[in-house]
């Protein structure tokens, strides 16, 4: 009973001390955390792809660089930028300003922001396992556990492959048709750069026909996703309605 | 003085210690039981008034009801609010509607054909290609009906369709969703929380009030997606027997869809759907099916244009995940 009172005791006297010595940071300082691009730490998740940058010399990014959540870009008055975000599938044009990267969307001080939405399948968790909080309690849809039916359909047969890698690193990559028996590697590349378009000299990729794309890197296990093609499917084609993510 | 008849030290330091332990224990057991009944529900896998849902029984240790729904009259125009309400919101959760306006407008037309032989013309029936990979349909009551781009991919011929519409017709066309909402097992299945959420939402009226409907809204999404209880499975396969005859629909076929969910389910798959079961085993409702089927006469439907192989233009069958033996 005494080592648990002095427990209690020793906890509240810390809660108490946290509270009473944390402190607002001023507004310099809250600025000043926030990192260049290139300098922030990396979330494990990209929250969006840059379509394009012009006119911000200070902007260490170019078209197929992933951006994280929490970066902040300076674009300044002449700087622009177009990103792609993967999960919400929204296409943002940024004029001028600050720009805050977040999860589904930027935040824009000092700019101008246009969006649109591409036709893109965001991040299709395959199993479809979806958990909402209502009122505290979370509800999972049934999972079909034990197999993996994560797929991303695509509108063009000329997808844009991206994934991560230390720059200056060689990728191997492969196509593989799963529902050949055995499945089939129909097309190999190899790209010094972080995004390759599958060729237009490679197969023709076949509407509705399960595909999966590998990108290894040395010393690593390879990463894949699958994905389909549907010429059919609504909207302009974009670059990110092309895109095939790879890994994480 | 000895806890449980155990030898204590000169301090009875052993009793304190079980004392708090047997606190820590149950305060534990406190805070995690509503996680741990979030997953004990009973859906697909007991009776109307079988055995208790694995897990802790909340209908017991929380309120004593049996059914939050003993008491409230439920009809045709609650069904078709209940659809209503609750289509565009199970839509978005699973997946959204497929892009492909094409492949939307061949569903409908392929789905013409069986809308036309239910027995209940006031219901607003309606179908939805989703966006979404795994092999499944749901339909709401009210005759709202959601088909998964996934599915599409399994089917290898226009019966198979036909038989996963004609089941899932079934279920509206016999008001399950209203009986099973109005049994012991959903009641049991439902967490401390949603439990309390629907108590709060009763407001006496004989119509599903709005907030009765929200609360109602993941309760039924779980129900729709993992399944019914086993008689109203069954009842909805025997459905689809009905539906072939009256659409001269290849009787041989009626059952070859669930073959086809056998061959692509993991065999450690517990998860249930409207289709799928693990209790009673797929195979025995392909047994049902196929007794029931030997009576209808052969094959009389001719194929229209378009309609499923235009949809298969866009899911051609695949072989890929299935396997073999």
């Amino acid at each position: 009973m005494r080592i648990a009172a002095a427990a209690l005791a020793v906890g509240f006297i810390a809660a108490t001390a946290q509270a009473f010595y944390h402190e607002e940071k001023p507004e310099e300082e809250k600025t000043e955390t926030k990192a260049a691009p290139q300098e922030a730490p990396r979330p494990k998740r990209p929250s969006a792809l840059v379509e394009s940058v012009a006119n911000a010399p200070g902007v260490k990014l170019q078209a197929f660089d992933y951006v994280y959540p929490g970066w902040v870009i300076e674009l300044g008055d002449a700087g622009s930028i177009v990103l792609s975000y993967l999960e919400s599938c929204v296409v943002e044009t940024i004029q001028g300003g600050q720009v805050e990267v977040g999860d589904n969307a930027s935040v824009v001080e000092g700019g101008t922001v246009e969006k649109s939405q591409a036709p893109c399948e965001g991040n299709q968790v395959a199993t479809t396992e979806s958990t909402q909080e209502a009122a505290g309690t979370a509800y999972r849809v049934a999972a079909f556990a034990g197999q993996d039916w994560a797929e991303r359909t695509i509108k063009s047969d000329r997808p844009i492959f991206k994934w991560s890698a230390p720059p200056g690193s060689f990728s191997a990559l492969a196509v593989i048709s799963l529902d050949l028996d055995p499945p089939k590697v129909i097309w190999r590349g190899v790209s010094d750069k972080t995004h390759l378009e599958y060729p237009v000299d490679a197969p023709k990729l076949e509407v509705g026909v399960p595909y999966e794309v590998q990108v290894s890197l040395p010393g690593a296990p390879p990463a894949k996703t699958a994905f389909s093609i549907d010429p059919e499917l609504e909207g302009a084609e974009t670059t990110l309605s092309r895109l095939v993510p790879i890994g994480p | 003085m000895t806890d449980h008849g155990e030898k204590t030290g000169a301090c009875g330091h052993t009793t304190r210690r079980r004392v708090v332990r047997g606190l820590a224990s149950a305060a534990a057991t406190t805070i995690a039981s509503p996680a741990i009944a979030q997953f004990s529900f009973g859906f697909g896998n007991s009776d109307q008034d079988g055995p208790a849902a694995p897990g802790i029984d909340l209908g017991r240790v929380f309120t004593g009801l049996t059914s939050l729904f003993e008491g409230l009259t439920l009809g045709e125009e609650d069904e078709i609010r209940l659809g209503n309400a609750l289509y565009p919101r199970f839509i978005d959760r699973m997946g959204g509607a497929y892009r492909n306006r094409r492949a939307q407008t061949e569903l409908r037309n392929f789905s013409e054909d069986i809308l036309a032989t239910t027995g209940r013309p006031n219901l607003q029936w309606e179908v939805t290609l989703l966006n979404n990979n795994t092999v499944n349909a749901w339909v709401l009551p009210g005759g709202k009906i959601g088909v998964n781009k996934g599915l599409l991919r399994y089917t290898s011929d226009e019966a198979e369709l036909a038989a996963v519409l004609g089941h899932e017709i079934g279920h509206a066309e016999l008001s399950h969703g209203l009986s099973q909402l109005k049994s012991e097992s959903f009641t049991k299945g439902l967490t401390s929380l949603s439990r309390e959420a629907l108590a709060g939402a009763m407001g006496g009226d004989r119509l599903l009030s709005d907030t009765l409907i929200d609360a109602l809204e993941f309760p039924l999404l779980q129900m729709v997606t993992t399944g019914y209880s086993e008689e109203r499975e069954f009842e909805a396969d025997q459905h689809l027997i009905a539906v072939f005859g009256n659409t001269g629909h290849d009787p041989s076929k009626a059952a070859n869809f669930f073959r086809t969910l056998l061959e692509i389910m993991p065999p450690s798959q517990q998860a249930t759907t409207s289709l799928y079961s693990t209790h009673p085993g797929t195979e025995e409702r392909i047994r049902r099916i196929e007794a029931a089927a030997s009576d209808l006469p052969s094959a009389q439907r001719v194929a229209r244009p378009g309609g499923y192989a235009a949809l298969k233009r866009t899911f051609p069958t695949r072989r890929h995940l299935r396997r073999r033996g």
